[in-house]
């Protein structure tokens, strides 16, 4: 009888453990495959004609665009643009056609006073780095790199 | 002491079950999220081609009546002389012409003269009058050579990398299709697009970009 009785209560201990732990290990699993999902549903391109990116050289003014490719909001607030490697003076971004929220198949188009000039033609790397939305407690990182020829007006 | 040894016995035999249940959900899990994870890999992206594109800057956009004129039938109307292509129709209300409608934009180095044609012969009383105005039409032939359907919310045209307008706002369908199919080719007759510099034509859809230069 004692020996049911401590089998049974090492039994019930084991099993809490055992029960807690895979508790834990399918949070976490399931955690994972959001996070997953979430990278295949998040996606950011640039758009426009690449051979022709605007830029006011009176003002150093950058006009680019970048579309929403994937299934998720990505947010507008925090996001980073690098031309050649290097941050600009200041930046500034609209949601097209209308709206506040970078919604998948918008554009967003992004202003950019760089700090040093550039003449018609010169090629320049763009690198855009940025985020979802929280989806399910995730936030996933998009980035874009592209090599574009600029049109000096 | 043979009762214990067997109540042990189906403990242990239970908590091996569980152990086994749980492994097998947890591969099975993994399993599913990898599948998935492959079939979103293979989604297709959109491509397309632009099969030609045209710029006509003489293009009779707008034709406003300034006066209606008398003794008219419904009718249709073109430029009075050269070959610039301008066509249209113009309806009447008693003898007067209330709205001209262009069919054919055409392309002018400037604004031509009116002629005007009823459909049931007519002898004007009062000759009507027109001011001609004319902008930028863009023509252009688009292919959805992908398996994607696109919707056209989802497609935006740029003029010299600048302009960004979305298809849905420039192109309608004669079929009130919102969707452009695999396989399908589109005519585009974008009109008054503010165009200026190279003149160049673009189109995004998903990750796409494909530009060409206006003939």
């Amino acid at each position: 009888m004692i020996m049911l009785i401590t089998a049974l209560l090492i039994s019930g201990g084991a099993s809490a453990i055992l029960i807690g732990q895979w508790s834990e290990t399918v949070r976490t699993l399931q955690q994972q495959e959001r996070a997953a999902d979430l990278e295949d549903e998040v996606g950011m391109s640039i758009a426009g004609d690449l051979a022709m990116v605007n830029f006011v050289g009176s003002t150093n003014t950058m006009t680019l665009y970048f579309v929403n490719t994937g299934e998720h909001d990505l947010n507008t607030s925090s996001y980073e643009v690098l031309v050649n490697g290097v941050a600009p003076n200041s930046k500034s971004e609209t949601v097209l056609p209308s709206g506040t929220d970078w919604e998948p198949g918008l554009l967003l188009e992004v202003e950019l006073v760089t700090a040093s000039g550039f003449t018609d033609g010169d090629d320049v790397s763009i690198y855009f780095a940025g985020q979802s939305v929280v989806v399910n407690g995730n936030v996933e990182p998009v980035t874009a790199a592209q090599e574009v020829r600029l049109n000096v007006v | 002491m043979g009762a214990s040894v067997g109540v042990g016995g189906l403990i242990v035999g239970i908590s091996m079950l569980v152990v086994f249940s749980m492994a097998y959900q947890s591969i099975t899990m993994q399993i599913d999220s990898g599948l998935e994870r492959i079939e979103n890999a293979d989604d297709p992206i959109p491509t397309f081609t632009l099969d030609d594109a045209e710029l006509w800057e003489g293009a009779v956009v707008d034709i406003s009546i300034t006066g209606a004129g008398a003794g008219y039938t419904d009718g249709t109307f073109a430029a009075s002389s050269g070959t610039g292509g301008l066509q249209g129709t113009f309806t009447t209300n008693s003898g007067s012409i209330t709205s001209m409608v262009i069919t054919s934009h055409g392309n002018y180095s400037s604004a031509p003269t009116l002629q005007l044609t009823c459909n049931v012969a007519c002898t004007p009383t009062s000759t009507a009058t027109f001011t001609v105005t004319l902008g930028n039409v863009i023509y252009a032939n688009l292919t959805n050579t992908g398996s994607v359907t696109v919707p056209h919310d989802d497609m935006w045209l740029f003029v010299d990398g600048n302009n960004a307008t979305t298809f849905s706002s420039v192109y309608t369908s004669s079929i009130s299709s919102e969707n452009w199919y695999s396989g399908e080719t589109v005519e585009l007759v974008w009109w008054n697009a503010s165009v200026s510099g190279d003149q160049r034509l673009s189109l995004t859809a998903g990750p796409l970009s494909v530009s060409t230069v206006l003939g």
